[in-house]
This record gives C-alpha cells, sequence and structure tokens, in this order.
C-alpha cells in the first residue's frame, strides 16, 4: 500500500497540501478531484518527492517503509511512476535512450521491440521512440508517451496527472482500457482527472474531493456521480 | 600550378602588413583567441613538416584559394611553409607534429564521394590549411579531432560545385586551438551540414558559410561545454548572396556552462529576400530542475540522468567522434563538473 | 584634429566650472587619440570633421513652408498637425508657447520636487547632483564618437525624480524644452532615486529637419534601488543625417529600466542603448525597432551587462529593410560570473522587403556564469509573393501592403508605445511606404 498520513507541504513559504491522508492499495483505482490550484499536482509531486516542495509534517509510507526522505529515482525504483501533466522536452536525449537506461535494460536485446510494442498499443508512432523525448510532440502526444512509460517500467503504484487532458475521443477510451488493465492485474493507481469524459469511463474504489490543499470529501463511487451531477468545476 | 617557392615568397611580401583579426564586430568585442602566443609560435625558426600520412607531397598545385593578406596566421603559415600535399583518395589522413612549429598544407581534389578523417596528434605548436574542391554532384564528408596544450590553427576552406556535399563533424578539446571553416556554396543545390563540439579547454571555432547559387541548403550547429577555467568561442557568419536564391539556413550554437566563459556569436547577412528560412539561435543547453526531476521520476538518479544528458547531446554534434578516448576524457570531467 | 580653443569657447559660453571643462578636455584628447571605429558602415567616404564643423552642412536652411523637401511636407500634411507644431518640427520657429507649458507642465512638477532643466543650467545649479552621475554612467573612452561627444556637448535635458515620486504622465521633454533637444550633440540625464517612477519621451515620430548632418548625442540614466524608469524615443531624423548615438541606463536593486527605442529616418543610424543590471534583481527590457527604407544604413542593437544575481533582461528587436535597406543588429549580452540565476532572452527578427534590401545580425553572448539561462534567437523574412498578391486582391496597392506588413512586423513593439505616440508613429509608416500614391 502506498500510504499519505497527515502529510503538509509547502513551496516557497506557501502551504500547498494541507495535513492530507489518502490510501492507495494495489488493485485499486484511486480518483482525486479539485478544482484548478487546489493542489492536485502538488500532492502527486509531494508524494514523488519534487525537492522544489518542503515537507513540514506528516510522512509518506511505501510498502510500511518511510520513503519520505528519499530522492525521486529511489521512489521510482522502490516502486513509484509519475506521469507529468505537462511532460518536460528534452534536447538529444531520444524516448528509448532514456527508458532504456532508466529500466537498466539498455543490452537486453527484446527491450527495444518492447518499447515498439507498447508505442503501438498507446497510439503513438514507434518513430517517435528514436526523437529526443518529448520535443516538438503535441499534448495528445505527450499523453501517450507517458502512458508508453507507465506500461514499460511496469511500477506497482501509478500516479497519473491529467492523463487525458488534449486527448481525443478514441484516446480516452484506450486510455481508460489500460487503466482498467493496470488495475486488474495488481497496479494501485492515482488517478488526477479534470474531465467528465474520462470519468465516465472508468469504476473508482474511492475518491478524494481536495480543495485549497485538503481533503474535503471522500468516499466511493457515489462521491463521483455526486460532483458530476453537481458539477464543481469553477 | 602554383609552386611551393612562389607561395612562400608572396607571403612572406604581405606579412609586414597583414593583421590577426579585422578589429572585432563591435565597440566592446575584442578577440576570443590569444593571437600573441600564435605570434610567439609562428616567429620561431624550427619549422617542421610533420608527418602527413595518406596524402602525397607535391612541389606545386593546380589550385590554391587561401589569400595569404588576410590574416596574420595565413601569412606566417605560408611564409615558411616546409610542404605542400595532395589527397589522393586514401581513406584515413593522419597529421602529425614534428619538433618546433608543424605547418601543413593539403588540396584535397575529391572526384568521388569520400570520407576523410583526421586526427591532428600534436604535442607542439601547429598550423594546417585544408583546400578542400569538391567536384559536383559528389559529397565529402571530414570528421576532425583537434587537440593538443600548444596553440593549433586549423583553417580548412571548402568549394562546392553543383549538387555537392560537404558534412563535417569536429571535436576540439585543445588549449589555444583556433578552428577556421569557410565553405562556398558555389553550385545549384550544393549542401552543407557542420556540426561539432568544444569540450573544456580554450579555443575559438569560426564557422562561416557563404550560399552564393539557387537553392542552397546549410546547417550549423556547434555546442561548447565549458567547466570551470574554460574559455570556449564559437562565432560564424551564415551569408546569403545577393546573387542566390531560394537559400535555407540555419545556425544554432549552444552551450553547456558549469563555470568557465562561454561565448556564442552566430550571425547572419542576408542580401537578398529570395530565402526560404534564415534563422539562426544561440541557447543554453543546461539541463533544467523539472528535467532532472523527471528522468528521477523514471528512476534515473539525477547523476545518471546528467551523465546521459551530456553523453546524448555531445553524441548528437560529433558522432563516432566520442569515442575518441581524449573525447570521452574531456566529456567525463566535464559530467563531473555538471553533477558537483 | 580639433582645436581645444573650440572646446574652451563652448564651456565659456556655459560659465561652465572647471570640473565640467576637465571633462571636455580629456575627451578631446581621447578623440585624437583614439581610432576611427573600423566596424562602422555607412560613413565611408565621408570627412566627418567637415561635416561636425559645419563646413559642409549639406542642408540650406529653410525659411519658407515651401521650400522644405517635398516629402517631408508632404509627411507633415499627411499627419494633420496643428500649424504650430508643424512649423516648429519643420525648423521655422524656435519654441512653442511657453506660457502654457509652464502652467500645466513644469509648475506642478516643481511642486513634487522633481527637476527638469537644460542642461547648462543643471550644471550651474545643481553642480553636486550633476557631477555625480554626468559621464559616468556613459564613459567618454568607449569610442572615438562618445568621446568627440562629451568634448562638445551642448543642450539636452536633465531630469531628476525624488525618491518615492511617482510621476503618472509621461515628461516629453522634447515639446517642453524643444530648442534643447535639437542640438548635434546634446547630452540629457535623467536621475530616478529611490522608489521613483518616470516615463520620459526623448524623440517624436513625426520628421525632423534639422540644418546640421551629423548628431552624435547621448542620454545617460541611472535607475535606484526600486525605481522605474521608461524611456521612449522614436527617432525620425530627415534623410541628410547621420545620428550616432550613445546612450546607456545603469539599474539598481529592484529597478527597473523599459526602454523602447524606434529608428525611422536618418541617412545612417548608429545606435546601441546599452543597460547595466547593477544591482541585484534589476531587470531590463528593450523593444528596439528600426527601418532603413531607401539606400540608408541603420546599424544598431541592445547591449546588455548583468553584473548582479536575479537579473532578468529581454530584447525585442525588429529591423526592415526595404529599397535597398540595409539593417544591422548588432547585439552583446555578457553574464559575468556571480550574476547567479540571471535571465536573458532576446529575439531580434528581420523583415525584407524587396531583393535589393539588407539584414544582418551579429549578436555576441558572452556567458561567464553557469547558472545563468539564455536564449537568443533570430529569423530573418521575406515579403512573399503570395501576401503581396493576398492584399492586392483585397484593394491594397504594392506599397500600402508593404506598410501593412510593417505595422504588423512592429505589433508588439507599438503596443508598448503611449497611444498618441503608436497613432503617430502608424501614420508616419503608412505615409513613409505610400511615396508613390497620391
Amino acid at each position: 500500500m502506498l500510504e499519505v498520513q497527515n502529510v503538509s507541504a509547502r513551496v516557497d513559504e506557501k502551504v500547498v497540501v494541507d495535513d492530507v491522508s489518502l490510501k492507495v492499495r494495489p488493485g485499486k483505482l484511486v480518483v482525486l478531484l479539485g478544482p484548478n490550484g487546489s493542489g492536485k499536482s502538488s500532492l502527486l509531486r509531494v508524494i514523488m518527492g519534487d525537492p522544489r516542495y518542503e515537507v513540514v509534517s506528516g510522512k509518506i509510507l511505501l510498502e510500511g517503509e518511510h520513503i519520505t526522505g528519499l530522492s525521486p529515482d529511489e521512489r521510482a525504483k522502490r516502486g513509484i511512476f509519475l506521469a507529468f501533466q505537462n511532460p518536460p522536452e528534452f534536447d538529444g536525449v531520444t524516448l528509448a535512450t532514456l527508458l532504456l537506461r532508466a529500466s537498466g535494460r539498455e543490452r537486453d536485446p527484446r527491450a527495444f521491440s518492447e518499447l515498439a510494442q507498447i508505442a503501438s498499443r498507446v497510439g503513438l508512432n514507434p518513430s517517435y521512440l528514436s526523437r529526443s523525448a518529448n520535443k516538438g510532440f503535441s499534448g495528445g502526444e505527450k499523453k501517450r508517451s507517458e502512458l508508453l512509460q507507465a506500461l514499460f517500467l511496469d511500477r506497482k503504484y501509478l500516479l497519473l496527472d491529467e492523463i487525458d487532458s488534449g486527448v481525443d475521443v478514441d484516446g480516452l477510451r484506450t486510455i481508460a482500457g489500460i487503466i482498467g488493465e493496470l488495475v486488474q492485474s495488481g497496479k494501485g493507481v492515482l488517478l488526477v482527472s479534470h474531465s467528465p469524459a474520462l470519468l465516465d469511463l472508468i469504476r473508482p474504489d474511492r475518491v478524494y474531493l481536495i480543495r485549497d490543499g485538503r481533503i474535503i470529501r471522500s468516499g466511493g463511487a457515489d462521491v463521483l456521480k455526486d460532483v458530476l451531477r453537481a458539477g464543481f468545476y469553477d | 600550378m602554383l609552386r611551393l617557392d612562389d607561395i612562400r615568397k608572396r607571403a612572406a611580401d604581405v606579412l609586414p602588413t597583414t593583421t590577426y583579426q579585422p578589429y572585432g564586430d563591435s565597440p566592446t568585442i575584442r578577440s576570443y583567441t590569444r593571437w600573441e602566443l600564435f605570434e610567439d609560435a609562428f616567429s620561431g625558426d624550427a619549422w617542421d613538416r610533420g608527418k602527413v600520412i595518406g596524402a602525397v607531397p607535391v612541389d606545386a598545385i593546380p589550385s590554391f584559394s587561401f589569400d595569404p593578406s588576410r590574416s596574420r596566421a595565413l601569412a606566417h603559415h605560408f611564409s615558411k611553409l616546409p610542404a605542400i600535399y595532395t589527397w589522393d583518395g586514401s581513406k584515413e589522413l593522419l597529421l602529425e607534429s614534428g619538433e618546433g612549429h608543424t605547418a601543413q598544407h593539403i588540396l584535397f581534389c575529391v572526384r568521388n564521394d569520400a570520407k576523410i578523417y583526421i586526427r591532428d596528434v600534436s604535442r607542439n605548436s601547429k598550423s594546417a590549411t585544408l583546400d578542400i574542391l569538391v567536384r559536383p554532384g559528389v559529397s565529402a564528408d571530414i570528421s576532425l579531432l583537434v587537440s593538443g596544450s600548444a596553440p593549433q590553427y586549423l583553417h580548412i576552406r571548402v568549394h562546392l560545385g553543383r549538387e555537392s556535399r560537404f558534412t563535417s563533424r569536429l571535436a576540439v578539446i585543445g588549449q589555444d586551438a583556433h578552428v577556421h571553416y569557410e565553405v562556398f556554396l558555389n553550385g545549384e543545390r550544393a549542401s552543407t551540414d557542420i556540426s561539432g563540439g568544444s569540450i573544456g579547454g580554450r579555443s575559438d571555432v569560426v564557422t562561416d558559410v557563404f550560399a552564393g547559387s539557387k537553392s542552397n541548403r546549410a546547417f550549423v550547429r556547434h555546442l561548447i561545454f565549458s567547466s570551470p577555467g574554460d574559455f570556449l568561442a564559437h562565432r560564424g557568419v551564415i551569408r546569403v548572396e545577393r546573387a542566390s536564391s531560394g537559400a535555407e539556413v540555419d545556425m544554432d550554437s549552444a552551450f553547456l556552462t558549469t563555470g568557465g566563459l562561454a561565448v556564442s556569436v552566430p550571425q547572419l547577412e542576408i542580401l537578398t529576400d529570395d530565402v526560404v528560412h534564415a534563422a539562426h539561435r544561440s541557447r543554453d543547453l543546461s539541463p533544467d530542475d523539472e528535467q532532472v526531476f523527471y528522468a528521477q521520476t523514471r528512476g534515473l538518479s539525477s547523476d545518471a540522468f546528467l551523465e546521459l544528458y551530456v553523453k546524448e547531446l555531445l553524441r548528437s554534434r560529433v558522432a563516432s567522434l566520442a569515442d575518441a578516448p581524449e573525447v570521452q576524457n574531456a566529456v567525463k570531467s566535464f559530467s563531473e563538473s555538471i553533477q558537483r | 584634429m580639433i582645436d581645444a580653443s573650440i572646446v574652451r569657447e563652448i564651456s565659456e559660453q556655459h560659465n561652465e566650472p572647471e570640473w565640467m571643462l576637465k571633462i571636455r578636455l580629456n575627451a578631446l584628447e581621447l578623440y585624437n587619440r583614439l581610432p576611427e571605429p573600423r566596424w562602422l558602415r555607412g560613413v565611408e567616404g565621408l570627412n566627418l570633421e567637415d561635416i561636425i564643423l559645419y563646413k559642409d552642412p549639406g542642408v540650406r536652411p529653410v525659411s519658407s513652408w515651401d521650400e522644405l523637401p517635398e516629402d517631408v511636407r508632404r509627411i507633415y500634411e499627411r499627419l494633420n498637425l496643428p500649424e504650430y507644431e508643424k512649423e516648429y518640427l519643420a525648423g521655422l520657429s524656435t519654441a512653442l508657447d511657453s506660457e502654457t507649458v509652464y502652467s500645466n507642465v513644469m509648475k506642478p512638477l516643481r511642486e513634487k520636487g522633481v527637476i527638469l532643466e537644460p542642461m547648462h543650467e543643471a550644471v550651474l545649479n545643481h553642480p553636486e547632483l550633476v557631477r555625480r552621475y554626468f559621464s559616468r554612467i556613459f564613459p567618454p573612452a568607449e569610442h572615438r564618437y562618445s568621446a568627440l561627444h562629451y568634448a562638445l556637448w551642448s543642450g539636452g535635458v536633465f531630469l531628476y525624480i525624488p525618491p518615492g515620486v511617482k510621476l503618472d504622465l509621461p515628461v516629453e521633454a522634447f515639446f517642453y524644452i524643444s530648442t534643447e533637444l535639437e542640438g548635434q550633440f546634446e547630452h540629457s540625464l535623467i536621475i530616478a532615486d529611490r522608489g521613483a517612477e518616470v516615463h520620459f519621451i526623448e524623440g517624436c515620430s513625426a520628421p525632423l529637419f534639422r540644418k546640421f548632418s551629423f548628431h552624435d548625442g547621448a542620454v545617460e540614466i541611472y535607475a535606484h534601488e526600486g525605481a522605474y524608469v521608461k524611456f521612449t524615443t522614436v527617432q525620425n531624423w530627415s534623410k541628410n543625417i547621420i545620428n550616432f548615438n550613445n546612450k546607456r541606463a545603469i539599474a539598481e536593486k529592484n529597478a527597473f529600466i523599459e526602454w523602447v527605442e524606434g529608428s525611422i529616418g536618418a541617412k545612417t543610424s548608429i545606435v546601441y542603448p546599452s543597460v547595466v543590471l547593477r544591482g541585484e534583481g534589476a531587470r531590463t527590457t528593450m523593444n528596439v525597432f528600426s527601418i532603413a527604407h531607401g539606400p540608408y544604413v541603420k546599424d544598431g542593437g541592445a547591449k546588455i551587462f548583468h553584473v548582479a544575481p536575479n537579473t532578468r533582461s529581454t530584447v525585442v528587436s525588429k529591423g526592415i529593410s526595404a529599397d535597398g535597406g540595409v539593417n544591422i543588429y548588432r547585439g552583446l549580452i555578457r553574464i559575468n560570473r556571480g550574476a547567479k540565476n540571471a535571465f536573458s532572452h532576446v529575439s531580434c527578427d528581420s523583415l525584407l522587403l524587396d531583393s535589393e534590401s539588407e539584414a544582418s545580425t551579429y549578436p555576441h553572448a558572452q556567458i561567464d556564469e553557469p547558472t545563468a539561462v539564455f536564449t537568443h534567437e533570430a529569423t530573418t523574412v521575406r515579403f512573399s509573393e503570395d501576401q503581396l498578391f493576398y492584399l492586392q486582391s483585397r484593394g491594397l496597392s504594392e506599397e500600402e501592403a508593404k506598410g501593412l506588413a510593417v505595422l504588423g512586423f512592429i505589433q508588439d513593439i507599438l503596443r508598448g508605445l503611449p497611444l498618441e505616440y503608436a497613432s503617430v508613429l502608424r501614420e508616419v509608416l503608412n505615409a513613409d511606404f505610400s511615396k508613390g500614391v497620391g
């Protein structure tokens, strides 16, 4: 289980995560909803260990182990993956090189074809693997690149930050399908989403509602129904 | 045919009136090369022809496009030039320095597609001029590694006929190296692709391209890796001549610095409006925090990512030269400085 | 060689204190010693000394409206300016109605403690204040013509804003102390004390018709901690003039210098405004545009020195060349070691309107600080036949279409100008490009 216990964090003196607690269990889909600026992305970054955020209280546990002091790559290796909302572009490091090196599979002859297969599966042309990572990729292509990486790196817990924005209807169906499969295969997924279109296609096990950095409501799938009907999005 | 002693005489005649560099291109810019050191090197009497393996020594050459009056370095070099060579098609060219100051001039008549590798192994100061004539329809590719702890002057002039192509990869890791490319796109559809990297030390790389015909294409990219104590400059003009049409030119001058000086001066002179694309940019390619964090979230430690980043960037500019042991050493020490 | 007696005469005429005479004489010595700058274009074959000393003014002063050159007259007519302004701009009258100017402008400024006076008066009335800054911002030794300027300077405006005083109306010194700004070697000094704010407008978009042919002026600006100085100048000197200008601003901690520099006229113009970001957190944005319309040379650029940490600079330069015009951009961004986290972005674009024109860009970046972030981009574009055809099919003549292309190209910069300024500029550009049309 990935557990956030009463974590408060700030960036530049401003508190952006305020006493948040939540749990992500293997094989379960947890959805985090909230208006813009509510702290959803910040929370994901704090879980991942972004050095720009200072955790002032609380702890983050992964399979019972305290990971609050670990660097992002150490957390990644222990089993967490963060799909970025706005993936940065790279000049010179190709997508394939980045992934093969990160997974330690540069010398594995099957690794590249595996990458190509996954690329086709998420709807990304395999030629993108030989391009500088994310450089010149459209919004939708960047999301597919994140999904590709999530699938290839195969970590236990997946934090997906707005994996659906900029993606068309067909793409959303693909994404929803993949999320479903991941959960089925035993991964714990924490999904941050803004779009009713995607939320309509999935079945969350737990839903948290966040506002101004605090969890204001939590429950089962019924919370999602209420929120979608009431349309809280500012 | 131009004889060696005529070349020497002409150069010696103009030497007294030459200067190393016309005044800089603005009131505050002087020079990025320590010409005083070159003056010392050129003033000695012990000149050596060094060893030129793969080329033929001759007494006279059919073509000579250099003008010694343009720069004192050229005037010195040609006034005491020990020998001239022509390259007849061997694959690898090895230029070795001798005792004292080594000076070499090589005329390349490229009639068939050719790949030229030059690894400049120099212990002492050195000057070399390469005059490259590329026949219509032919491609010439040159891979140059310049390293050495004494002043090195390397001047390359390339003349491209119709539909010919010149590509080059350059890696400079010397102390007081001055490398000057002048590429003339004289024929229709002649094109050039020049990329290189300066890794540590002190060097001044000048890449000049002149597009004078129809549909010429020129892409120039250079990357500087500067760590504390380094002094590295990349400058170059791409000129699109009035008589040209449909030119497509681009210069990308970039740098990574962890504490040394990096100077980037990509210049454009566009003398006609009949251009398809004319742009240049100068930028630093230091990885930002977000890129490092992103790589970490994939499981790469910050040090591993930085090392990968530097290696990949270098390879994108110097290709297989990245495997040369000297280059690997230089990059290793740069990577260490970026990881700190 | 210029004789010291000329310099002494100027100094005596203005009753200058010893220290000012000394600055002049030192500068003269520099002028006689320094070499002719070899990077200058557009002045080849000219005997500058003759031109400087009026031996060959090149232009006859006019004494009536009809004697003005046709193209200048036409532009004034199109501009629809009030009669007295037209006369003033044409050099036919020497000053605007000083009474109105005094009561509406000068008095309220004086009440706030602002000093706005002709430079010569300021030297006499506020010597310590002037002495603290004069020639210390833009050094005489920079090049031969800055040395010449300091030897022969005359006229110009002195503006001092006391701490905390924020002026909401721009100071259009041009119209208020007009005669001071029509000189050949005018020197203006603008000082914004801590937390002060001012927008100083130096020139005028409407074309200026002057007697001299060589202009070598200077502007020195000092922004103290937290001050804001916006400096706008659009110069439209007539086509007989060689315009040389020496301008520099220094920004202290958290100060902000906004610079809009436009050059439309002149035969040859050589202007590189520069800013030194000396204090931590100092910032500057420079918008520079220049149009070389006809066989003229515009040599301009921007120079920025980052000396302190957390400094920011943005430069947007737009150059337009038409009818054989040559536009040159020379820029320098220097980021010194220790200027941690400095940020600089330069974008410099050129528009070529026809095949006879030229555009060159020579940007120097000297980066000595690893934590700095720097980018420079430059693109040269042409006004294509497609674009021309498209606009013509909407009913625009070729010239009008070009004028429109020019306005579109400098859109971002126009937005930074005061409204009336921008509209006059638009008119001037339209007029400039509609020469063939009645």
